[in-house]
């Protein structure tokens, strides 16, 4: 009998028992593990709907002349940027921090269990009245992701398809705050006695770093969409000129959200890939408390950049934030020197995990280097609005979010499931992504040079776009068949799939301990909490007595403490 | 939970620190209002935290030498399944839709959404 299990069974239950199976399951579920596979089920099914609306994108563009015209081309760019940002990206990453931070720190469940339900239908009914502005009589939103003003006011957007996309952003922004909320009273207050804050995974400190973000940047872009709303409906004129508004604070509001909103979509996948290294090279991670420091700096200096966005407008200081941007690169360096440091010596597996894994690493680094070059205004004028910063940002995205996120689903899919996914079909999966998305963005960098502009829908035929836009239409078809391949990947295994038992990799944290899927109330019993990867320490007693003892978070190395594990389960 | 207070106190330090340089060096007023803000929501949650911490003895969780059994016993309350935040959340986004459509969705959208509160509410008070 074990703490964990006391814990769940001395809790009366309130409200209905649970229903056995079916819809009714669903709709009442306040288990996270349930909802978190709802968010990442729902994100996906969200990631598929922007991706078709990015291959009609493509197709526009692969040569001169319309297919589509300019109105439904803006609305398409319009809701593939907010579909992947808003309902895709974040509401992914907090899928995957659902399932995975209570069974990481030893919890029973998260700490507010109805109220992580309500965030997950605020989320999935907030996008579906997004998206639901595509069945109105004059379209969705058309004034791109980031909804400047004046465009964004009544004169320029009107109709209600704006209105029912600032509704939606407010609805799933609000869930994010709730879920944010959720995930630091869970890190703070339910962790196993012994996990102290420097032994918690670090896809946990990164959920705990992103949660606290969340709570400083979406309530700013809550606010302004309110403000937003005001001017388009009730007469407000915050952001009209005519009426002594400022356009220009609406930027301020929005890349005050928008800044740290790309680290956010960043940390959890950064954390993932500090999970999946450690244990495909069979080594602890290399400096553990440099890579929270480094998390750390990433977050608070993420907050303080957002008018870099605003370089154009010539009304930002410069110099603060060029110097702020500069810097973001240094933790962000030292996660590199630390991901590249666990490989170094180990014994390297290239499962799909890591795969993904390792081309998530190649895909973001160029993406931040490119944003280095952005950094520094001078360039930044120089490439605002052309496609190099849709090459820029793509690779940022697809580097974290996308093969990120395929690894952790890869990673983790046992664990969800009981069962393991296709390594054939995933290196497929894998092999194509990494050529397709290589094909579709490398060459817009060059588009972004030669000065082809964003958010056009056609150019000339003398204008030299022809041949590298069809190269990046070809690879945006290639990212879709792989993308295919990984939905077929996902049914097949799920049917087929071979059992994967407890720990099918070697885990090293507690994830890993209990049973795949985990029973209802997650561990039957636990292993002692004495480093930062327990599992393994519990499966490796032989380690502690020659002192390779995993402890570097806490400089306890080889005390001697160490009992073996208590009970298996 | 020392650890976890000053994660939200070095909050406040850095956006109190490069708050003042902001203002200093641009004088905008726009900015330097939101790097305030998320100073005084670390301090918030950090003092909170802060002060808890000093009133307790260490967790078994903070304690680096802590044994399973040291954290027996009750510690929160799960309840098992209920159907109402789904209720709140279909009435929440509902009534925001009624800014759009107009008053009569405001009125079924407000119902739900009142509905879902007081069963929410209602659940949780007996939870307790």
């Amino acid at each position: 009998m074990t703490v964990t299990t006391e814990r769940k069974a001395a809790t009366p239950s309130g409200g209905p028992p649970p229903a056995s199976s079916g819809l009714l399951r669903w709709i009442t579920t306040t288990d996270h593990k349930m909802i978190g596979l709802s968010y990442i089920f729902t994100s996906l099914a969200f990631f598929a709907i922007g991706g078709v609306l990015a291959l009609v994108i493509r197709t526009e563009l692969a040569d001169p002349g319309e297919i589509i015209d300019a109105e439904t081309y803006n609305q398409f760019f319009t809701m593939h940027g907010s579909i992947m940002i808003y309902l895709f990206a974040v509401p992914f990453g907090f899928g995957l921090a659902n399932y995975i931070v209570p069974l990481q720190i030893g919890a029973p469940d998260m700490a507010f269990p109805r109220l992580n339900a309500l965030g997950y239908w605020m989320y999935l009914f907030g996008g579906t009245v997004m998206v639901a502005g595509f069945l109105t009589a004059g379209g969705s939103a058309s004034f791109g992701w980031f909804a400047y003003a004046p465009l964004s006011g009544a004169t320029y957007s009107p109709g209600i398809g704006p209105d029912l996309w600032i509704i939606g952003v407010v609805v799933t922004s609000t869930a994010g705050i709730l879920t944010a909320v959720n995930l630091v009273t869970t890190i703070v207050m339910l962790r196993a006695p012994g996990m102290t804050m420097f032994r918690m995974p670090i896809f946990t400190w990164n959920m705990l770093v992103v949660s606290v973000m969340v709570l400083l940047a979406f309530p700013v872009l809550t606010s302004a969409l309110a403000m937003l709303f005001a001017d388009r409906r009730l007469d407000a004129h915050i952001f009209d000129v005519s009426e002594d508004g400022t356009p220009v604070l609406w930027q301020h509001l929005f890349w005050f959200f928008g800044h740290p909103e790309v680290y956010i979509i960043a940390l959890p996948f950064f954390g993932v890939i500090t999970e999946i290294i450690p244990v495909f090279s069979r080594r602890p991670v290399f400096a553990y408390k440099g890579l929270i420091m480094a998390t750390l700096a990433i977050g608070g200096l993420s907050v303080g950049v957002w008018a870099h966005h605003m370089f154009a407008t010539g009304v930002v200081l410069l110099p603060f934030f060029s110097a702020l941007s500069l810097l973001i690169a240094v933790p962000t360096g030292v996660k590199f020197f630390n991901w590249i440091g666990t490989m170094w010596r180990g014994q390297i597996t290239y499962s799909s995990a890591m795969l993904f894994t390792i081309g998530s690493i190649v895909v973001f680094l160029l993406g931040g280097l490119t944003g280095v070059l952005q950094a520094l205004a001078p360039v930044d004028f120089s490439v605002t609005d052309t496609y190099f910063v849709v090459a820029h940002m793509h690779y940022v995205i697809f580097g974290t979010a996308g093969f990120a996120g395929f690894a952790a689903v890869y990673y983790w899919f046992p664990k969800f499931t009981g069962k393991l996914l296709d390594e054939r079909l995933g290196i497929a999966h894998f092999v194509l992504l990494f050529i397709g998305v290589n094909m579709t963005f490398l060459v817009q960098h060059e588009l972004g040079l030669r000065g082809m502009p964003r958010r056009v829908n056609d150019y000339g035929a003398g204008a030299g776009f022809t041949t590298l836009n069809v190269i990046s239409t070809i690879g945006s078809y290639i990212i879709a068949v792989a993308v295919l391949i990984f939905a077929i990947n996902l049914l097949l295994s799920l049917r087929k799939g071979k059992p994967a038992g407890n720990d099918p990799w070697g885990g090293q944290t507690l994830e890993w301990w209990t049973t795949s899927p985990p029973p209802e109330h997650n561990f039957d019993s636990l292993p002692p909490i004495r480093s930062e990867r327990p599992v393994w320490d519990a499966h490796h007693p032989e380690a502690i007595a020659f002192g390779h003892a995993s402890d570097s978070g806490n400089g306890q190395r080889g005390n001697g403490q160490r009992k073996p594990v208590e009970d298996a389960p | 939970m020392r650890v976890e207070a000053f994660v939200f106190l070095g909050v406040t330090a850095f956006f109190a620190g490069i708050g003042t340089l902001y203002w200093f060096t641009s004088y905008e007023d726009a900015g330097t209002t939101m790097l305030v803000g998320c100073a005084l929501l670390g301090m918030l949650v950090g003092v909170y935290l802060l002060r808890a911490s000093r009133r307790m003895q260490p967790r078994p969780e903070d304690r680096p030498d802590a044994a399973l059994a040291d954290g027996a016993g009750e510690t929160a309350a799960f309840p098992a399944a209920s159907i109402w935040p789904f209720v709140f959340g279909l009435g929440a986004t509902a009534f925001a839709t009624g800014f759009v459509f107009g008053v009569w969705i405001f009125v079924i959208g407000g119902a739900i959404f009142a509905l879902g509160v007081l069963g929410y509410i209602a659940e949780s008070r007996r939870d307790h």
